[in-house]
């Protein structure tokens, strides 16, 4: 496999949506459309992806908010519009706009990229794609070349014979367009949408930790602790903890976007003048201390069950301190 | 896809009027033990806005009074999760409908305007052409009968439609590739914590109001809140130079339906918003929205008195005393920008202070 360099502070869905929008001329950094999409997300679900093979039992970690593409709609009142591409002619309405310089993107499952099978275990992450073609004017023939861009490092060719044959096998892949608000007075609108992000996103990661029929991270310490004498739940348990520590060939994944996240407030304040001092401490911690548990998920090798407990509590208390924190600060901000 | 022989969900209570998404986003809000009237869903869902397009070439205008992405709105504001999804085929999705009722969960779908029999019942053939979409709610089948029970937010009582007929009204194409129904349908999941009423109800009026001020285009051409308010009534005042009869009536009507549409009472939704903010007042015990409502119900007047314009245009196109200066029908538009600025000011004005900034 050739070898890519990571892009280590990039998010794979605001890289894309920051092109998209600078095609229709309007520019913000990615990071501000990753607070606006509040694209932290985690929720553990039952089922299906034990190390990719669709066996059943297991669980599996969702770590993008699925509703990102709705949240950023919300946050600038932007229209969008999108099709599944299933069907006969897989790509005739992706085609027709191609042809017509409309920016576009695609939504793909991850395994577009072929990527190995450390990083398909556990995850099955979306990714985007801004979609490029590579000819002049009129259209588009069997052997025009198409660029995939997810992210500044990392770009895919297809021929567009291939792209049609990849996206009729998966019917899931999605077209996406957005209606790009184009004249906006900045400052109080972006401050106003800003706090509002930050407090939607507060709300979502409680709704993730309380979710019960989606089985947070408390939920699977009392399952491990009903299996504690089965070593094959164990070592799932396992799998489903190393399977957070991937590195997509797309992004690292660090901390869970947690250091992005905090990035991003950082980045706000300054370019809005807000006072986000406790929110951007908080999500750094937050993020400290979940580095801290992957890195010692990556030097285990056979964790016992006691080691798997303990990994459990310190992600639920970490969780907890954050929402903990977050709660006291918006009750300062009179959103309550 | 495991048919059974009938499949009715009875414990969804359909409460007509409104916008049609949010009659009924209502009933499935009810479903979860969150009881919200359906004026309350109309405000939680920001949806209190002012759209103007115009296409100078095919001379085609057109407004709305209530947001395109009001679902997002709605989600973004309350914490429920609400996605509509999209098939390019036409079985997966019938199957996927066919799926959620026999999981006990009623199925809000997109279907062709002049394919719905209820919407037909409510508004006359000619005027159809000029609703975009319509939204109905699927809460039961019968497979002997091939047709599916659904309710539609214009009507109290429920109907039926076949199979065929659905598949149909899922399908076909509008005049516009934006509101084709496509196959679209909504799926929900209601977590256990949500956003907190007031709070959400103040994040909905704030984003309504910042919105409403300083967001002035989107792409392509799409002039919105107060600007796009402006931009629409200077426009207006110069269609009798620059379209012809058949154009000027065209206009009319749709300027009219548009005003009207989903039952706003002629009020481009304006009364409802008053009324979210009457009961807003109550929740969050803040009696300026109770002050604040007022201005609404001004606004929705004015609104009134534009649709009746409008009607009245569209029968006398060749009446000039229309299109003099300080005729009544420039000054209801000059109108309807005063109470609306007014009215944004007070909301932008509120004391929800935030005390984050340097």
């Amino acid at each position: 496999m050739p070898h890519f360099d990571i892009h280590r502070n990039s998010n794979n869905f605001s890289y894309c949506i920051a092109r998209l929008m600078e095609q229709y001329g309007f520019s913000l950094s990615e990071h501000i459309y990753f607070l606006f999409s509040c694209g932290l997300w985690l929720n553990v679900k039952p089922g299906g992806l034990a190390f990719g093979n669709g066996s059943g039992g297991g669980y599996w970690v969702e770590t993008d908010n699925p509703y990102r593409c709705e949240y950023l709609s919300s946050a600038f009142g932007c229209p969008y519009q999108y099709r599944t591409i299933d069907g006969k002619n897989a790509l005739a309405w992706v085609a027709g706009r191609m042809e017509r310089n409309d920016p576009l993107l695609l939504e793909v499952p991850e395994t577009i990229l072929k990527v190995d099978e450390q990083s398909q275990s556990g995850t099955a992450r979306t990714l985007y794609a801004l979609v490029k073609s590579m000819h002049e004017t009129g259209q588009l023939t069997d052997d025009t070349e198409i660029q995939l861009h997810f992210s500044a490092l990392l770009q895919k060719t297809f021929s567009y014979q291939e792209l049609n044959k990849y996206i009729t096998r998966h019917p899931e892949v999605k077209a996406i367009m957005y209606f790009a608000p184009l004249k906006i007075e900045p400052d109080a609108f972006m401050k106003e949408m800003i706090v509002q992000s930050i407090i939607k996103q507060y709300y979502i990661l409680r709704s993730c930790f309380c979710h019960p029929r989606e089985h947070g991270f408390e939920s699977l310490k009392l399952a491990l602790l009903e299996e504690k004498d089965s070593h094959s739940a164990l070592k799932e348990h396992f799998r489903l903890l190393k399977s957070l520590n991937y590195d997509v060939l797309v992004e690292k994944h660090p901390s869970l976007n947690r250091e992005y996240y905090a990035h991003s407030l950082e980045e706000a304040a300054h370019e809005y003048k807000i006072d986000l001092s406790g929110w951007i401490n908080a999500f750094h911690h937050n993020a400290e201390v979940w580095n801290h548990i992957m890195s010692e998920v990556k030097m285990m090798n056979e964790p016992s069950f006691k080691d798997m407990i303990n990994l459990y509590d310190t992600i639920g208390s970490n969780e907890d301190r954050l929402l903990s924190t977050c709660e006291s600060m918006i009750g300062k901000w009179n959103y309550s | 896809m495991n048919m059974k022989s009938k499949v009715i969900i009875n414990d969804y209570r359909h409460i007509p009027g409104g916008q049609c998404l949010s009659v009924i986003l209502r009933g499935v809000f009810e479903r979860e033990y969150i009881r919200l009237s359906n004026d309350m869903i109309m405000g939680l869902s920001s949806q209190l806005y002012f759209g103007y397009g115009c296409d100078t070439k095919t001379k085609m205008y057109e407004i709305s009074t209530f947001s395109p992405v009001n679902f997002n709105h709605l989600m973004a504001n309350t914490g429920a999760r609400l996605k509509i999804l999209q098939s390019e085929d036409k079985k997966k999705a019938f199957d996927r409908m066919i799926s959620l009722l026999n999981n006990n969960k009623p199925v809000p779908i997109i279907v062709h305007p002049f394919c719905c029999p209820s919407l037909r019942q409510s508004i006359p053939d000619d005027f159809i052409r000029y609703v975009p979409y319509h939204w109905i709610l699927v809460f039961g089948y019968d497979n002997e009968r091939q047709e599916v029970h659904y309710h539609d937010p214009m009507k109290f009582k429920s109907f039926t439609m076949p199979f065929n007929d659905l598949e149909i009204a899922r399908a076909s194409k509008t005049e516009d590739e934006l509101y084709d129904p496509d196959n679209r349908w909504m799926e929900y999941d209601f977590p256990e914590q949500m956003i907190p009423l007031p709070t959400a109800i103040q994040l909905a009026i704030k984003h309504v109001a910042y919105y409403y001020n300083h967001v002035h285009t989107h792409f392509p051409r799409l002039y919105v809140g107060l600007k796009g308010l402006s931009i629409f009534i200077r426009q207006i005042k110069s269609w009798r130079n620059v379209l012809n009869d058949a154009e000027l009536i065209n206009n009319a009507i749709r300027m009219f339906i548009s005003i009207n549409l989903a039952n706003s009472v002629k009020g481009g939704f304006r009364y409802q918003y008053a009324r979210f903010l009457e009961e807003s007042a109550e929740i969050t015990k803040n009696d300026e929205l109770k002050n604040i409502s007022r201005y609404f119900v001004e606004a929705g007047r004015m609104w009134l008195e534009l649709c009746g314009a409008f009607q009245y245009i569209a029968k006398n196109p060749h009446d000039t005393k229309v299109w003099e200066t300080n005729s009544s029908f420039f000054q209801i538009l000059d109108g309807v920008y005063a109470r609306e600025a007014a009215a944004i000011a007070k909301i932008v004005a509120l004391e929800f202070p935030c005390k984050c900034y340097f």
